[in-house]
């Protein structure tokens, strides 16, 4: 192996040689007159958003493919394909065959291994529908002071779609658990970025608790339709109330372990923060790292987009949704004075667990002039949001800071 | 490498050190005194002004305030320098640039980085272009860039009502 990306390297350094110190030349003293023949293959830079997609997302990277919705255009109650963000680690798996697509469960703590076909699992189970946010565990991570490490998400990694697909619970009866059973990993047909096909761009999982919740599913349809490519077509977990990230796409395999799973960004800092509280920038070693779990109570404003600016009147019909891995929303509140007072919200409760609830109002300024609308959640275990980046961890993981808009009155 | 570089190279890396010595008003003020001597729109250096468009080949000055005084590759989003030949062979070989570009670290970070992606990401051994390629890292997208703009609401006015 050590030969070939010698070799490669060799390749490429060679092509790039007679090719790229040409480009780089030729910007200053040929201007418009090279042909584009000279960019070498990777130079995929200005990919647009990949189809299927809003043009408006925006790409934070595009190999891998990593997309952002504009908080604005999460308005709708059960997110569209179009509008769900992307976060990819590895590349797209190629020519996909369906009829052929198997699962197979095995690992150290099953009782007796078995593969299914897609249809096995389709007619051999009782299925369910449920809606269930998807939020990366990175959403927010742009707001930490320092830095932290990763991509940088602002609040819109997060949508809330309808899945339908079986229980993982039921599949594991089937197959039956040892006793020693603690973890359940999961593996994906993604391609890693540096093409070793023995390598998993990702295979994370959840404790067996989780694994056999029933809003833990095995799913093949989003919104009613076969799950988009990007978003782990044919078949892929949705675990609701965790991180996406516990949520593997294409799956072919579950690993059903004696052990913490230990696949590729289970060891931290990957999807880990620190066990006891740092301060900000503080340096944490990975002994003193604990996984991720339940995903903690959030909301944001979805209209309006912030900027807006009132002539008319004075009064704002304004909304959004809250979310919460610890319970149910219990109540959201909107303040227009930097959190001095806090006005109670309309809220229509989730559909299902792990569902997002709808919060409503209408907002009645006093004056002229500019405004910050804050919003913060509260879910019925008493998790309230901060209004400022809470516990700052060196991978930025786990932001529910109030989302705040801008908003001007400019009534005559 | 370097024995090979092209005249067009090093004028390049002589107006980028230039360019990282002078404020960016300077710049503005020589950039369009030069415009206006060159007789505007033929004079090839300008800004880009169809983001889109891949047969055109220019630079762009960038709008991030961290990296104003820097030339941007257009085709990578990376900043130019003598080194960045080496860190496209290397690095966007697998990844997107982006990777690069909303990283800020240390040298002894990216080395971490580098060793990372070398245990358990399949990069190769760099050899001596490990040094070019940090140096780069470190001085284009280091901690100076650590500090956070992004909780601000960031905000383009707009009628609703």
């Amino acid at each position: 192996m050590k030969n070939l990306n010698q070799n490669r390297r060799g390749f490429i350094k060679k092509s790039i040689l007679t090719t790229f110190s040409l480009l780089i030349g030729s910007k200053i003293v040929y201007g418009n007159n090279l042909p584009t023949g000279y960019l070498p293959a990777w130079f995929e830079g200005k990919n647009p958003v990949p189809e299927g997609k809003h043009p408006e997302l925006k790409i934070l990277s595009d190999r891998p493919w990593n997309l952002e919705t504009p908080v604005h255009l999460l308005d709708d109650k059960i997110t569209p394909e179009d509008k769900l963000f992307v976060r990819n680690n590895g590349k797209l798996p190629e020519n996909i065959d369906v009829k052929n697509w198997t699962l197979n469960i095995s690992g150290e703590s099953v009782q007796r291994p078995k593969t299914y076909t897609l249809e096995e699992l389709k007619q051999g189970f009782k299925s369910f529908q449920y809606q269930m946010v998807l939020e990366c565990a990175g959403n927010g991570r742009s707001g930490f002071n320092p830095k932290a490490q990763g991509i940088p998400w602002g609040k819109g990694a997060v949508g809330c779609p309808k899945w339908t697909g079986i229980r993982l619970k039921d599949v594991l009866m089937d197959t039956g658990i040892k006793n020693d059973a603690v973890y359940i990993g999961y593996e994906g047909k993604d391609i890693h970025l540096s093409g070793n096909i023995n390598q998993r761009p990702i295979s994370r999982g959840v404790p067996i608790h989780k694994a056999i919740e029933n809003h833990t599913l095995l799913a093949w349809q989003m919104n009613g339709l076969d799950i988009p490519l990007l978003h782990g077509y044919p078949l892929r977990l949705v675990v609701g109330g965790w991180s996406a990230s516990v949520s593997g796409k294409w799956l072919s395999n579950i690993l059903v372990r004696n052990k913490v799973h230990d696949g590729q960004k289970m060891k931290p800092p990957s999807y880990s923060m620190p066990c006891e509280p740092i301060a900000p920038g503080e340096q944490v070693s990975s002994e003193k790292m604990c996984i991720i779990e339940d995903l903690p109570v959030k909301s944001i404003i979805t209209y309006p987009q912030t900027g807006g600016i009132l002539k008319k009147s004075r009064n704002l019909e304004i909304r959004g949704h809250a979310w919460t891995g610890t319970g149910t929303i219990q109540k959201v509140e909107l303040s227009v004075d930097f959190g001095k007072r806090w006005q109670e919200c309309e809220l229509t409760p989730e559909s299902n667990l792990y569902s997002w609830a709808h919060w409503k109002t209408e907002l009645n300024f006093k004056s002229n002039g500019y405004y910050e609308v804050w919003v913060r959640a509260t879910d019925t275990t008493g998790n309230m949001q901060p209004m400022f980046s809470p516990s700052w961890n060196p991978k930025g993981y786990y932001n529910n800071a109030c989302h705040k808009i801008a908003i001007k009155v400019e009534k005559s | 490498m370097s024995d090979k570089t092209p005249n067009e190279r090093e004028i390049i890396i002589r107006f980028s050190n230039l360019m990282r010595k002078m404020n960016i008003a300077i710049i503005l003020f020589i950039l369009v005194a030069i415009w206006l001597i060159a007789g505007g729109p033929d004079f090839i250096i300008r800004q880009d002004k169809n983001p889109n468009s891949t047969s055109e080949k220019e630079i762009t000055t960038a709008s991030n305030p961290h990296i104003d005084s820097k030339i941007i590759d257009e085709e990578t989003g990376l900043i130019m320098d003598a080194n960045l030949e080496v860190v496209v062979v290397n690095c966007i070989a697998c990844h997107s640039a982006h990777l690069i570009t909303y990283t800020s670290a240390d040298s002894s970070q990216w080395h971490d980085m580098i060793k990372w992606m070398q245990q358990t990401q399949g990069l190769w051994d760099l050899g001596n272009d490990e040094k070019s390629i940090i140096e780069y890292l470190s001085q284009h997208y280091g901690p100076s860039n650590r500090q956070n703009q992004s909780e601000e609401i960031t905000t383009t006015w707009h009628e609703i009502d």
